[in-house]
């Protein structure tokens, strides 16, 4: 794995202007992404997570939207200076999404075929019959059944789990060195769930593609992620490689939501641990962390200040007042009752 | 001794779409749910099992089969005689956004059920409406508010409190969390057991969501269209899973643990459910399951005993 930074988003804050005020969905977010690198990034609804990686393909509606700060460097370019022509060449070529509900990203009166190929003719000088040839490819690689009948089928015709695999391959038709793949598999059955990773997996070590993976499910993240950026209320919580975060999270918030899913290895736990209360409306953050209301180990800065990333080998870092040298007996609170040991 | 409080005998809801194409969405079903108890209905989308607890609760009217509540067959009863029994079964549903009338404020929602069955007075629904809030862990000041001012967790709570209002026995849960966020998910299936504990209510609990129905329910019942496959009790079931369907489906589960993830071993399941309008004679799994034999098309609509109160429906463990 190149320690080259194939995408590296600072800093990036976006804003939406409603009639009620302004939504601070995305505050200072930085992140970034190495070659063949599978990044995750967790969060709840609203969150910010998708927010932010729209941002990357200039996907952000303005308005109401705004990009009030940060950049997003691809292969050392600010992608956020460039204009509309010169991101269509990104677009679907360099850079991919696949979204959550493959229904409604697929134009329902255009054959399957078609679409995939349109991707094809957009980005490269490719004969009609040439790219009839390279779709039915595409569509054997992500195993779609009998390619020669499908490409003439509209979407309604397939399956959900078939439509996503349509999708996978309109992404991955020009290579990308990068795929987003926004919840891709939040709408679907876990039979068909599996497949889908399996063969995102398979694709990534094919193509060396780096996948950053938006997701809400942490036993996704488990099987496929090397690094796990944890996103609440629009800010970076915690940032780490897998294990760590699985083994050691640091920030109480990451600490309480692996908690909160029961696990079927799990014998029987009496009672679900919670995160009590609902995260922060976002037109009023309140001022301190914006966790600091559902959490067990708030002190009273927590409520007043902001903390600053207080970072750890391996560009891990967290955000939490915790780790402040005058908060030890707090932190050594948090680690016994959380049963964390490092 | 389990009391028994729903038995459904050979149930069965078939849609008619034209003359030829017939949906069976729920097809000869047969369970015994005893009282105090959860019993957690897992499948696929599409494997009828919405279907059922809307036929449970008289939503759909049963094509054929009975479902027999305290002793009583309610799915040939007249509206009359069976709404005295509807008090006594509730249901919350998936999505809080679109369970919930808009114009109606939150004591409005919660009182309905009550002015429906005619319990109480004005004054007592009042008293009514302000205890249930309470127990689902609403402030009793929101009752002139809408919907719309409340959360997605804060909806399901109100949903329960609509439910739980009319001092039921039994609650249908039909994925009453599933639209949730992680977070509010653990709030909202602790309020269910406090409250089952509470009042002795027995739950129907339908998920596609495995680890949570390993979580909350006593016995799990495996759907596989329109079919029970399996049922057993929870930790039986999932320790010991005996249909190739179930097996299938719980080691596609992930774990959310990285080292067991990466060990944990898939039995891939190929190709996908069939159209639920197609008819295969037999064992309606065998075009998926790798150890699927010539006999499995004549296969017979039953649960085999196995022992241990674990039944399974496949010829592997016919005798």
């Amino acid at each position: 794995m190149g320690s080259e930074k194939l995408l590296d988003v600072k800093n990036l804050t976006i804003s939406f202007h409603t009639f009620v005020g302004e939504v601070a969905a995305v505050r200072n977010v930085d992140f970034h992404l190495k070659k063949s690198e599978v990044l995750a990034i967790v969060g709840e609804s609203g969150s910010g997570k998708s927010v932010s990686t729209q941002a990357i393909l200039g996907l952000t509606p303005i308005p109401p939207g705004e990009i009030k700060s940060g950049k997003i460097l691809f292969k050392q370019k600010d992608l956020l200076k460039f204009d509309e022509k010169k991101m269509s060449e990104i677009c679907g070529s360099r850079i991919s999404m696949i979204f959550q509900d493959p229904m409604t990203s697929l134009n329902p009166t255009m054959k399957i075929g078609n679409q995939i190929r349109e991707v094809l003719h957009q980005h490269t000088d490719i004969s009609r019959r040439e790219s009839r040839k390279r779709a039915i490819e595409l569509m054997t690689l992500v195993r779609i059944t009998e390619p020669e009948v499908r490409i003439n089928q509209y979407p309604h015709e397939l399956s959900g789990g078939m439509r996503q695999r349509v999708m996978i391959t309109m992404a991955m038709a020009n290579r990308p060195d990068i795929l987003i793949a926004d919840e891709p598999t939040t709408a679907l059955d876990v039979t068909i769930q599996s497949q889908i990773f399996r063969l995102l997996k398979e694709l990534r070590s094919k193509f060396e593609t780096s996948i950053i993976l938006i997701t809400h499910d942490f036993g996704v993240v488990a099987g496929i992620a090397d690094r796990i950026v944890i996103l609440y209320a629009g800010k970076v919580m915690e940032e780490g490689k897998t294990d760590q975060i699985y083994d050691n999270p640091r920030h109480p918030y990451t600490a309480g939501l692996l908690k909160a899913v029961p696990s079927l290895t799990d014998d029987d736990v009496e009672k679900l641990r919670t995160i009590d209360g609902t995260p922060p409306f976002l037109l009023n953050i309140p001022k301190g962390c914006p966790f600091s209301d559902r959490c067990d180990y708030a002190m009273k800065i927590c409520k007043e200040k902001e903390p600053e990333y207080i970072h750890f080998e391996n560009n891990d870092r967290v955000f939490c007042w915790l780790y402040h040298n005058q908060a030890a007996s707090q932190l050594k609170r948090f680690k016994e009752r959380e049963g964390i040991f490092q | 001794m389990k009391e028994k409080i729903i038995e459904l005998k050979n149930l069965k809801k078939y849609f008619y779409l034209s003359r030829n194409r017939i949906l069976k969405a729920v097809d000869n079903i047969s369970i015994e749910i005893f009282k105090g108890e959860t019993f957690g209905l897992v499948g696929e989308s599409g494997c009828g099992k919405s279907t059922l607890g809307r036929t449970i609760k008289g939503i759909y009217k049963p094509t054929a089969g009975q479902v027999i509540f305290e002793g009583k067959d309610i799915s040939k009863m007249n509206k009359k005689n069976m709404k005295f029994y509807m008090r006594y079964m509730q249901m919350i549903f998936q999505d809080p956004y679109s369970s919930l009338n808009p114009r109606m404020m939150v004591k409005e929602l919660v009182s309905e059920g009550l002015e429906i069955h005619k319990m109480g007075t004005r004054e007592t629904q009042e008293k009514k409406v302000f205890e249930t809030l309470r127990l689902v862990g609403i402030s009793p000041e929101y009752v002139t508010r809408y919907a719309h001012e409340f959360s997605g967790g804060q909806r399901q709570r109100l949903a329960i409190a609509r439910a739980l209002a009319v001092e039921p026995k039994f609650i249908v849960c039909d994925e009453p969390i599933s639209a949730l966020d992680v977070s509010i998910q653990g709030q909202i299936v602790n309020l269910l057991k406090e409250l089952q504990d509470k009042f002795k209510l027995t739950y129907l609990f339908i998920a596609h969501d495995l680890s949570m129905a390993k979580y909350i329910s006593d016995r799990v019942g495996v759907m596989y269209m329109g079919r029970l496959v399996e049922i057993a009790e929870k930790r039986e079931l999932f320790e010991n899973p005996k249909h190739p369907y179930t097996q299938a489906l719980l080691s596609s589960i992930p774990i959310p643990n990285p080292r067991k993830e990466r060990e944990r071993k898939e039995i891939p399941i190929e190709g996908e459910i069939p159209s639920p309008l197609d008819r295969i004679p037999g064992c309606s799994f065998k075009t998926r399951c790798k150890y699927a034999k010539s006999i499995c098309d004549q296969m017979e609509y039953k649960l085999t005993d196995i022992g241990h109160e674990h039944y399974v429906m496949c010829t592997k463990y016919f005798k």
